[in-house]
């Protein structure tokens, strides 16, 4: 489990994150849903440990395996599709082993055919389920995203939850989802942390009363929650 | 527009270009204004001559040798300046110094001060550097941060960074620097064996001895060999990079 305590972080001055405590279950998927700018990457960053908090601590992250699936794909222009997931994997596995593992990833995530394609021949989607065949490839302990839909149209946003819901499955990572798409927490998190405007306080922790397994954009129960959620905490004025 | 056309289109300027240049070498004399052919006579007559490939070669040698002396030191201060903030400052102003004054006074004042037989190859150096680490320096400050973001995510070792991000990101910038500095080297460093005149085997002693002789035909034909050579290395630097990015 992941542990922030207290947490807390200043821009210049400008506080963006105060007194943040959250916990994140193992092998279960967290959203952290709020407005845009609200410091939602910021919080995303902290818990990876590449910004450091100025205060408060961090517990669970030490010596795990992370993954990041963020805003824009983050490919490098210069390799292939193939190439680009094997440069994440150890440099201890072999290098035939390596290439039958990222073929067979591609394949999963409906990239057959484009194994040699460099990023720049492929489509947004495209990219963006390559970057989540990289996350997934390395078998991770933690994922953090975000808001990886964000960038592609609802058809687009449709196919890649299905896609993430169909890997993580398999492996059951610890999954931080920063978003501020309220259907897209409801769909994928066991359970959502609700952030207000800066400075960043939580508003409210949901758990999710709809199981995995069940949870489509028809069920009533997730229809009801998204319409308080957005009524209570979204527009507000 | 189809390649084809832009070819025909190259070719029909080509002519027309040769055309008005014999129109307007009608009626004058060689020396003051040589046609088409008579240039074309003397570059036959200079290929033919024994002289013609170690004078060529004598001038390829500097141009690589001052090259090869400004590159290591551009990207070696290249990499400093971009993790020490003050060298990068400092070298901002020399290079700009370097950029700013005219190529005649460096001639000028290494003629003055240096050794005869190095004076070209020092003079291309400090042409040529300021062009080179600008490249570089640049390159490096532009690779993309949130690249080496993704790399330190999935825990890259510093070399894998290196490797992959780092000279990737740079080799367009080398490309570029490369070229517009042998490009720019091949004419100062003509220019600069006009003026030095310790060896006669050199395109610019070459050019030299037929502006003595008011044979402006030699000079052309001299002119055209240099374009000839400053394009086969331009050809040669592109051909390189292409094989190398296709194996990456």
């Amino acid at each position: 489990m992941i542990r922030l305590s207290d947490i807390n972080k200043s821009f210049n001055g400008e506080v963006v994150l105060e007194n943040i405590n959250m916990e994140f279950e193992e092998k279960s998927v967290t959203a952290v849903l709020g407005p845009s700018g609200c410091g939602k990457t910021t919080l995303l960053k902290t818990a990876a440990g590449l910004i450091s908090a100025d205060s408060g601590s961090i517990t669970g992250v030490d010596g795990k395996r992370l993954s990041f699936i963020f805003q824009e794909p983050r490919l490098l222009p210069w390799k292939s599709a193939w190439k680009n997931l094997e440069l994440v994997l150890p440099d201890s596995m072999g290098k035939a082993e390596k290439k039958a593992l990222c073929f067979d990833m591609l394949e999963l995530v409906g990239l057959k055919g484009y194994e040699d394609h460099l990023p720049s021949e492929l489509s947004g989607g495209m990219c963006q389920r390559l970057s989540m065949a990289r996350a997934f490839i390395i078998q991770t302990d933690i994922l953090l995203m975000d808001e990886p839909f964000q960038s592609l149209d609802l058809k687009r946003q449709g196919q890649m939850i299905n896609l993430f819901r169909d890997l993580w499955i398999k492996q059951k990572p610890l999954v931080i989802l920063v978003t501020h798409n309220v259907q897209e927490a409801l769909l994928l998190s066991d359970k959502i942390y609700i952030l207000s405007d800066k400075p960043t306080v939580i508003l409210r922790e949901i758990k999710n009363p709809v199981p995995f397994e069940e949870r489509s954009i028809s069920n009533r129960q997730l229809y009801d929650l998204e319409h308080e959620i957005i009524s209570k905490y979204i527009i507000r004025d | 527009m189809k390649k084809w056309l832009q070819t025909l289109l190259l070719i029909i300027f080509i002519i027309s270009f040769i055309a008005l240049w014999h129109f307007l070498s009608l009626g004058r004399k060689s020396m003051i204004f040589p046609s088409p052919y008579e240039v074309l006579v003397s570059l036959y007559s200079i290929i033919g001559s024994s002289y013609f490939l170690p004078t060529v070669f004598n001038t390829i040698k500097a141009v690589l040798l001052s090259f090869a002396l400004a590159f290591l030191p551009a990207l070696l201060l290249g990499i400093i300046s971009r993790l020490v903030p003050f060298i990068y400052r400092l070298m901002e102003f020399i290079t700009g110094f370097i950029r700013s004054i005219p190529t005649v006074a460096i001639i000028l004042t290494a003629l003055l001060l240096l050794p005869l037989s190095y004076t070209p190859v020092i003079i291309c150096y400090f042409v040529v550097f300021p062009v080179l680490y600008t490249n570089i320096s640049e390159g490096l400050r532009n690779v993309d941060v949130k690249l080496i973001e993704m790399a330190r995510v999935y825990r890259f070792s510093n070399a894998k960074i290196i490797r992959n991000i780092y000279i990737p990101s740079l080799k367009s910038y080398i490309i570029a620097g490369s070229r517009s500095a042998l490009g720019l080297n091949f004419k100062v460093m003509v220019t600069a064996e006009v003026f030095n005149f310790v060896n006669h085997r050199t395109i610019g002693a070459q050019m030299y001895m037929h502006k003595i002789g008011i044979d402006l035909a030699g000079i052309f034909a001299w002119a055209l060999i240099v374009a000839a050579v400053s394009i086969i290395f331009d050809l040669l630097i592109k051909i390189i990079f292409r094989e190398k990015t296709q194996n990456d």
